[in-house]
């Protein structure tokens, strides 16, 4: 008898619990007419209305920015007008875009998909295009991305050769798309006022393999014996392959003893953070944002100590900057439209979306190029009545 | 004779003549201090834990982190795909554990024949693979769940599946113990009435073990609601923006997405993750409370 009670009280739990996560607590869609200027909240960001014959998006306030630690400066949005390929654009039909690869390029990723959705779900009473990211890494997400199980990969390094066998092998085509810059940011402890500039020679004999240095002054005379602790990135990252690569010459070459090596970047910002000789190195976005917690450092290739900043990184005057990439399987491009749609959003959004997600836009001649090879790839899905 | 017993007592029993010194008393509270010393640590770990914990998520503690859905942005940031997520995979694999796992139990301790090669050997792997790495049930589950021969992808069955193949070891040597622990008279009683196996084992033994089973299996589900290693492997995401609608659906897990948030440059975002880590606490706990409801409402005395 006690156990028929207990089972019924299970049975009602578990029924319960199942018809709260078939109902969902999702909020409807709050569809209120809007005029132009009018305030709108980052939950609608890109959100579109058709307000007469013109287009109206609620986009962020040009000089407010969602990262600004200045109060005044924070993000506000507004309805303001755009064009009619954006709606177009925004128009993806029920679909779901697969997307995986560098967790480096991840937070760009997720603001075009997030951007993308929004607009996508007001533009019709259908649920719209439906986008999900993974950050299984660059070499992880080819590895799907190769089988076919991916739509897109991101990467922070161009396709290796035994990847780009492994797609032909498997019979997937793809298109390379560059989509951001990013610097390698090298950083030392706040309290590390010796090691303001490197150059490429030092920072190699610090991280090559067989590197013998143990104390800051094994790199230049000089320099005080504190004891040097390395910090770097996990062995399946790109990170650790564009630096290494960049640093030593060979990918994936780096000493053996002395580098803790770990997958989240918080880990080395805090074990840099806790030792003064300590060195690390990451995405320059994620220095950008821990620039109280550590310093980073100014590399010389032989023209003068350069500061890694969005303009040294564009100009290619930082030695550490290195391309960021998404691959767009062929065969999703023409089998799925809201792939492409995706894509051509992403790249007709391509500053407000790295500025958001704080990485290193294209220079404008990048920009131009990449319009143009994606004009020519995706084709951008039709509305009635609407031409492109 | 006195000689003798106090040779015995000296050496066997204790020192009865020294029953009123201070020094066996006061070893006797150096002893309960030690004690109170591990459980002290242990509690003030974890509490140090959640307070720490609570501290830096409450400012993001409130209804919008459940009802809005990942983002990358701190602000409107969510976890309402990653709670259902885990429901759906932890409810599923549940059951299907509670199900295959006490068969096999009820078969292991009812009617197999202990004593044969066989089953010695099932059960020596059963007790083997309830050590196994998560890991290692990961990558099995990727081979031959996600892609290989059942090829059902990157979905919220593909998790179910592998973390019911995780939990079951737990499930099954539970199960066998708290049959094991029901009292034979139970069953000789119930023989003795005319019952047959398959009525015995039914009204009487399953019941009888309901505590044992109920606990054991509770807290394997537990053990699956925490994972992370083998989902990562098995495609769990970072940003899906809508609840699983079945098993071919896409999905993401609470664990996975309080890694994804407290591995994030922002401040803001490992905000989000320790009200998120707070939220999958609870629902640990609720889960234990159930196992303990259950326990206690179903327990019998003989």
């Amino acid at each position: 008898m006690t156990f028929k009670v207990s089972k019924s009280k299970v049975a009602r739990f578990l029924v319960a619990s199942v018809a709260v996560s078939a109902v969902g607590l999702s909020s409807a869609n709050v569809a209120s007419a809007a005029k132009l200027g009018d305030k709108c909240k980052l939950k609608d960001a890109y959100k579109i209305q058709k307000v007469g014959t013109k287009y109206i998006r609620c986009q962020i306030v040009p000089g407010t920015s969602l990262h600004s630690k200045d109060k005044k400066k924070a993000a506000k949005f507004a309805w303001r007008a755009t064009t009619a390929r954006q709606y177009v654009l925004a128009n993806a039909n029920n679909e779901t875009i697969r997307i995986d690869g560098s967790s480096t390029v991840y937070p760009m990723s997720a603001v075009a998909a997030k951007y993308f959705e929004t607009a996508s779900k007001s533009v019709k009473k259908s649920k719209g295009a439906k986008v999900t990211v993974g950050f299984s890494g660059t070499g992880g997400g080819f590895e799907k991305f190769c089988r076919g199980e991916t739509d897109i990969s991101n990467a922070s390094k161009a396709i290796s050769s035994s990847q780009k066998a492994a797609c032909e092998k498997a019979g997937i085509a793809y298109t390379e798309i560059l989509i951001a810059n990013d610097g390698l940011a090298v950083v030392t402890n706040p309290s590390n006022d010796w090691a303001t500039c490197l150059t490429m020679a030092e920072l190699k004999k610090i991280w090559n393999l067989g590197s013998t240095v143990k104390k800051w002054s094994d790199v230049r005379a000089g320099f005080p014996d504190t004891p040097i602790k390395l910090f770097g990135a996990g062995t399946d990252s790109g990170t650790f392959e564009s630096f290494t690569e960049l640093v030593n010459g060979k990918g994936k070459v780096v000493r053996k003893d002395g580098v803790q090596t770990s997958e989240d970047d918080n880990v080395t910002v805090a074990g840099v953070n806790g030792d003064k000789g300590a060195m690390g190195y990451f995405g320059l976005s994620y220095a950008v944002e821990n620039s109280k917690k550590v310093k980073l450092v100014q590399i010389d290739k032989g023209a003068g100590c350069v500061t890694p900043s969005n303009a040294t990184v564009q100009g290619g005057t930082y030695p550490l900057s290195r391309p960021l990439f998404t691959y767009v399987k062929n065969a999703s491009l023409s089998t799925k439209p809201a792939v492409g749609a995706y894509i051509s959003f992403w790249v007709d959004n391509l500053k407000q979306i790295s500025a958001d997600a704080i990485f290193v836009p294209l220079t404008n001649a990048q920009q131009k190029i990449l319009a143009k090879n994606v004009a020519s790839l995706a084709k951008v899905p039709r509305v009635k009545g609407i031409k492109k | 004779m006195n000689v003798n017993a106090d040779v015995v007592g000296s050496r066997f029993a204790p020192n009865l003549r020294d029953s009123t010194s201070t020094a066996r008393k006061s070893r006797d509270k150096i002893f309960l201090l030690v004690l109170w010393f591990a459980t002290l640590c242990a509690v003030l770990t974890l509490f140090f834990l959640i307070l720490t914990t609570l501290l830096k998520g409450a400012g993001r503690l409130n209804l919008s982190l459940v009802t809005n859905f990942p983002s990358p942005f701190p602000e409107d940031a969510g976890i309402q795909s990653a709670i259902f997520g885990s429901l759906w995979v932890v409810i599923t694999s549940g059951f299907a554990s509670l199900f295959i796992g006490l068969g096999s139990a009820i078969y292991l301790e009812e009617f197999a024949n202990s004593t044969s090669r066989i089953t010695r050997l099932i059960t020596l792997n059963i007790q083997t693979l309830a050590g196994v790495p998560s890991i290692v049930f990961g990558i099995l589950g990727l081979a031959f769940v996600a892609r290989g021969w059942l090829g059902w992808g990157f979905s919220v069955g593909t998790a179910s599946a592998v973390l019911t193949m995780m939990v079951l070891p737990v499930v099954v040597v539970s199960s066998r113990e708290a049959l094991k622990a029901v009292p034979p008279s139970l069953r000789e009683g119930s023989y003795a009435l005319g019952a047959t196996k398959w009525q015995t084992i039914r009204k009487q033994v399953i019941p009888a073990a309901v505590p044992g089973i109920a606990t054991g299996s509770i807290l394997g589900v537990s053990r699956a609601l925490g994972e992370s290693a083998p989902l990562i492997l098995l495609g769990a995401l970072a940003y899906v923006s809508s609840n699983p609608s079945g098993f071919g659906s896409d999905y993401t897990v609470l664990p996975l997405i309080i890694m994804k948030f407290t591995q994030d440059a922002q401040d803001e975002f490992r905000a989000v993750g320790a009200a998120a880590i707070i939220v999958l606490l609870v629902l640990l706990v609720s889960l234990n409370l159930l196992a303990i409801v259950i326990r206690d409402r179903s327990r019998k005395s003989w």
